[in-house]
């Protein structure tokens, strides 16, 4: 009697020469054919389509702020004041990464972050900055910046009173990215604060628009539950394999199952860890 | 006999190391791509050179072995080197 095909794709039976179809060489290469193809459709979808797949999925700048400001609380360090003129100067800072098509705290031509607060109308005591690129979500921006002693410094530090911040999508380098700005302050005297007031009314008087499309999915994740659908069809041939081929005692010229699922178990638990993103 | 099982063991015993200190670095490493993938190409060589070497000692060792742990190696490097 013939074997349901499913059965032959996934159990070992003298039909397919006691090998599920699935483990075949033609098979694996066959797997290996739609990693690429999913992969490389979803680079194609997400260039075609932008609103639909796109790095900037949910990044929302205020969500940012809040985490911010509860690691600083989970340290009894005082929250963060949003700061329009630092948001400003954060918004400026990205848009000049993308025009002069750099990923650095100073640009190629000199400028470092603290001339585009200045600018902005913000006249700091001490300042930091923070950046972020290509993440997905807010929660691991915060929690990438926190794994870094430097970013971490800068969230902890008590001196600082204001915080702004932005998230804009460009090209970098002909890559698209997502790029979060995050700047921090304590202003100067209260002297010096109306004498920079003036300045600020002058030059800033319209406001930046704020460039972060509402998407649902970056291309990131999609690649990723691409890979970790084809990681679980694979350990579930090998497991229901590795069973049948000690219930059945069946001898055969082959690798070994069980090494192989140590591996590819191994590779499901690293897929689970990565995340994308940059910090600096 | 017994040395031979208890070959066997130890084979399986290194790889399992092997693997669990793949996972170890990953996370050490995970704000660092390059180190990332260093880490999953070095566990991926490792494993198809893990393969040679235990069928050879088993004396299992044949061309559609080697091509089927090349395969795997291959593939499970991909898997992970395409998201970084």
């Amino acid at each position: 009697m013939a074997a349901h095909p499913l059965h032959l794709l996934f159990v070992p039976h003298p039909h397919n020469n006691h090998k599920p179809k699935i483990l075949w060489h033609q098979s694996i290469l066959v797997l290996f054919g739609l990693l690429i193809m999913g992969r490389s459709l979803i680079d194609i979808f997400s260039g075609v389509r932008p609103g639909i797949l796109g790095f900037a999925s949910q990044i929302a700048p205020e969500k940012v702020i809040e985490l911010t400001n509860q690691e600083r609380q989970t340290n009894n360090l005082p929250p963060l004041t949003y700061n329009k003129e630092l948001s400003d100067a954060a918004q400026v800072k990205a848009i000049d990464m993308f025009a002069n098509n750099y990923w650095a705290h100073v640009s190629p031509t000199g400028t470092e972050p603290w001339s585009f607060m200045i600018n902005s109308g913000y006249n700091y005591l001490h300042a930091g900055e923070n950046l972020a690129r290509d993440f997905s979500n807010p929660n691991d921006i915060v929690v990438a910046w926190m794994a870094s002693p430097t970013h971490r410094r800068n969230i902890l530090d008590g001196r600082y009173k204001d915080i702004g911040i932005a998230v804009v999508d460009g090209y970098i380098n002909g890559v698209e990215t997502t790029l979060v700005v995050q700047m921090f302050g304590v202003r100067q005297s209260a002297a010096a604060e109306v004498a920079s007031g003036n300045v600020v009314s002058q030059v800033y008087a319209q406001e930046i628009p704020k460039v972060y499309p509402a998407t649902t999915i970056s291309p990131f994740d999609a690649k990723k539950s691409w890979s970790i659908a084809l990681v679980t069809i694979i350990i579930l041939a090998l497991a229901l394999d590795w069973f049948f081929v000690w219930k059945n005692n069946i001898i055969r010229i082959s690798g070994k199952t069980w090494a192989h699922l140590t591996y590819f178990l191994t590779l499901a638990v690293i897929l689970f860890i990565i995340r994308q993103g940059l910090v600096l | 006999m017994r040395a031979q099982i208890a070959k066997k063991h130890l084979d399986y015993l290194v790889l399992l190391i092997a693997a669990a200190l793949a996972i170890v670095l990953v996370l050490v490493f995970a704000s660092n791509k390059q180190l990332v993938s260093l880490v999953v190409i070095s566990f991926s060589v490792f494993y198809f050179l893990w393969g040679i070497i235990h069928h050879t000692f088993e004396k299992s060792l044949h061309p559609e072995v080697v091509f089927e742990y090349l395969l795997y190696s291959v593939l499970g490097a991909f898997l992970i080197i395409g998201l970084i």
